[in-house]
Formats: C-alpha cells, sequence, structure tokens
C-alpha cells in the first residue's frame, strides 16, 4: 500500500496509513479555545468506504449531537485518522465547510432548533471541535431534539457532502471489510 | 402380493446439466441451449435479485451485532437487537413490497439506515436503539418530508408506500 500525500484532494486509489508520529500541529499546549467560526472555514470528519451513496454522503456518517470534527484553521485532513496505532487506517477523511452547518431546523410542530459549532479542543488535539444545538427560544429550558429534527439535520448536511468533498478516501467499511 | 414395479430413472438427462461453451455442441444441444436461456432470464428477473438482495440485507443485519461500542471511530453505540429486529421486520415488508433498498448501514445514531436512491430523489428509514423510527425523503437540494413511523406493520406499509410514490414520481 502506499501512503497517500501530505494534503490536498487525493485520488480515490490511495489508502491512507497514519504516520508513527503525532504532527506538531495537534497539541494543543498553552493555546486558548477560539469560539469564533468563519462561515468558510473548512471541517472535517473521518467516514466509511460504504457511506456514500449514489455520490452523496449518507445520514448514516453523522450522529447528532456533538458530531466531532476538526476544524480546518488548526489542522489538515490526515490529522483526522492519526493514531499511534494505527486504528483509522483505511477510513477516509470528508470537508465541508462551517457554513454548510443547517442554521435552524423548525419542525411543524415544537420549538425551532439551532445548531453551531463549539471549539472543544483536546490535550492532544487542538483542532477538535463539535455541532451543538440549541433551542431558539433560549429559554435555557434545552430538550433533546427529536428524531426527526436531528434526521432532518443529518440529511440537510449530507446534502452538502458529496464526492467532491473527499479528501482523503476510504477503503474500510462500517463492518470492517476493505474495499480497495 | 406385492407387486414390483422396474425403478424409474427420472433423473434428466446429464448432458442438460453440462457447462456450454461458445460453439460447443452436444446431442442435446436443442434443450441445453433452452434451459441455459432460460436459466439466464431467470437469474435476471428482478424476483430473483431482489431475493438475493434481500437475503444478502438480512445477512447484513445479523452481522451487525458484532459491532462493538464505538464502531464509526468516535463513540457511537452498535445498534442493538431492537433495532435489529425492527429493521429485519421492515426489511421483510420491503420484500413483499417488492422494493429493495440502495444500502443497509449501522447509524452513527445509533440504529440502523436503509437508504433508497433513484435518480436524484432519496429516501431512508432509520430504525433506532430506543425502538423509534424516522423516515424522511429529499433531493440533493431540497428536504421533502421528515416524519416519525412506528413498527406497526400499517405504519411501515404506509412509510414504504410514501416512499415508493416519491421515488418513482
Amino acid at each position: 500500500m502506499r501512503r497517500a500525500p501530505a494534503s490536498g484532494r487525493q485520488s480515490r486509489a490511495f489508502v491512507y496509513i497514519s504516520p508513527p508520529n503525532r504532527p506538531e500541529r495537534m497539541i494543543r499546549g498553552d493555546r486558548p479555545v477560539l469560539p469564533d467560526f468563519d462561515g468558510a472555514e473548512a471541517l472535517y470528519l473521518r467516514y466509511f468506504s460504504d457511506h456514500f451513496v449514489d455520490g452523496q454522503l449518507s445520514p448514516a456518517a453523522i450522529r447528532f449531537p456533538r458530531q466531532s470534527v476538526n476544524r480546518g484553521l488548526h489542522s489538515e485532513p490526515e490529522d483526522c485518522l492519526f493514531s499511534e496505532q494505527g486504528i483509522y487506517n483505511g477510513l477516509g477523511v470528508v470537508d465541508f465547510h462551517v457554513a454548510d452547518v443547517p442554521a435552524k431546523v423548525s419542525p411543524p410542530q415544537g420549538h425551532a432548533y439551532i445548531f453551531y459549532l463549539k471549539h472543544v479542543p483536546l490535550p492532544d488535539n487542538y483542532a477538535h471541535s463539535e455541532v451543538w444545538s440549541d433551542q431558539e427560544s433560549g429559554t435555557g429550558d434545552y430538550r433533546e431534539p427529536s428524531k426527526t429534527v436531528k434526521l432532518e439535520f443529518r440529511v440537510r448536511l449530507c446534502q452538502r457532502i458529496g464526492l467532491d468533498n473527499v479528501r482523503i478516501a476510504a477503503a474500510r467499511s462500517s463492518t470492517g471489510a476493505i474495499t480497495a | 402380493m406385492p407387486m414390483t414395479v422396474p425403478p424409474v430413472d427420472y433423473s434428466p438427462a446429464m448432458a442438460i446439466y453440462e457447462q456450454l461453451g461458445p460453439g460447443r455442441e452436444s446431442i442435446t444441444s436443442p434443450y441445453t441451449a433452452l434451459l441455459g436461456n432460460t436459466y439466464a432470464e431467470i437469474c435476471r428477473s428482478n424476483f430473483w435479485t431482489w431475493r438475493k438482495q434481500f437475503e444478502a440485507a438480512q445477512r447484513d443485519v445479523a452481522n451487525l451485532s458484532a459491532l462493538h461500542p464505538g464502531w464509526d471511530s468516535y463513540d457511537a453505540e452498535p445498534p442493538n437487537e431492537l433495532a435489529r429486529r425492527i429493521t429485519r421486520d421492515i426489511l421483510r415488508i420491503l420484500e413483499q413490497e417488492a422494493m429493495p433498498p440502495s444500502r443497509l448501514l449501522p447509524s452513527r445514531e445509533g440504529g440502523i439506515t436503509i437508504s433508497f436512491a433513484e435518480g436524484s430523489r432519496r429516501a431512508e428509514i432509520e430504525t433506532y436503539n430506543s425502538g423509534e423510527i424516522a423516515a424522511a425523503v429529499y433531493t440533493p437540494t431540497n428536504v421533502v418530508r421528515v416524519w416519525e413511523l412506528n413498527a406497526a406493520s400499517a405504519s411501515v406499509r404506509e412509510a414504504i408506500a410514501s416512499i415508493r410514490v416519491y421515488l418513482t414520481a
């Protein structure tokens, strides 16, 4: 197996293998939480080879709430696949932009929910961030969105993620099979 | 006094089972050609294609029991027995309705996603570990409808009918 280039758009023929040493840029150190996200900032998400259905990411690839992503301001796509033990080898990475995250979902009945990014740096992954939600009314009485609100959010996000968003192609399926 | 009847060989001529290559002839070639064509037609038929797809889908659901917590490389729960049972029931109804899904996947949401795609039109039925079920129909740019259904056969059949109408419209 060949190693994929360090960055940039990559061929689907590559199978990415994590390097043994963690890139320096991933270490948080004394760096602060950066709460602001620009709409054009890239976000990186791991995916499996069977997560694309007819050229579009399946909602099965997204969880909610608190879907983890890496923010592009402080990371490269391959950082999502870094592991000393190589546990992410064979997975892929897609990118999307902050502006692609649906800002709001309003169900026919019940509360509308707003969605936003939160920078949640980890000691060994400074770029780690999460997608959060809150009720639009801002009453502080947060309730978990219903399954239909969550599904609509996940579908709308997946509508923005096609094969052009693949930064590192996955070779491993969600059940562990190697497909490349 | 018992009657004895000479044994009758009901097995078909062996030549019928011969593998025929291009240009190969045998004394039973008219029958083998006929049977070969018929067999090929049967294999190509939607019924048998769907049958194989549904058998594979049922196997996929069974195999999902092998997933462990965090299977998705983040921290997703694997589909539990309830989600798998509901999915198996939905697959049986889909088979009766001759409507094979495009893909069946474990969901990071904790459950199983059954996906349908017909050109630019798409649909999902998701079963969750909580026992809840949700469905969505959408295009690449528009979410047409998202709704909740229950595990009762009538509710599932109604959702499948709605999805079929949407996908084939």
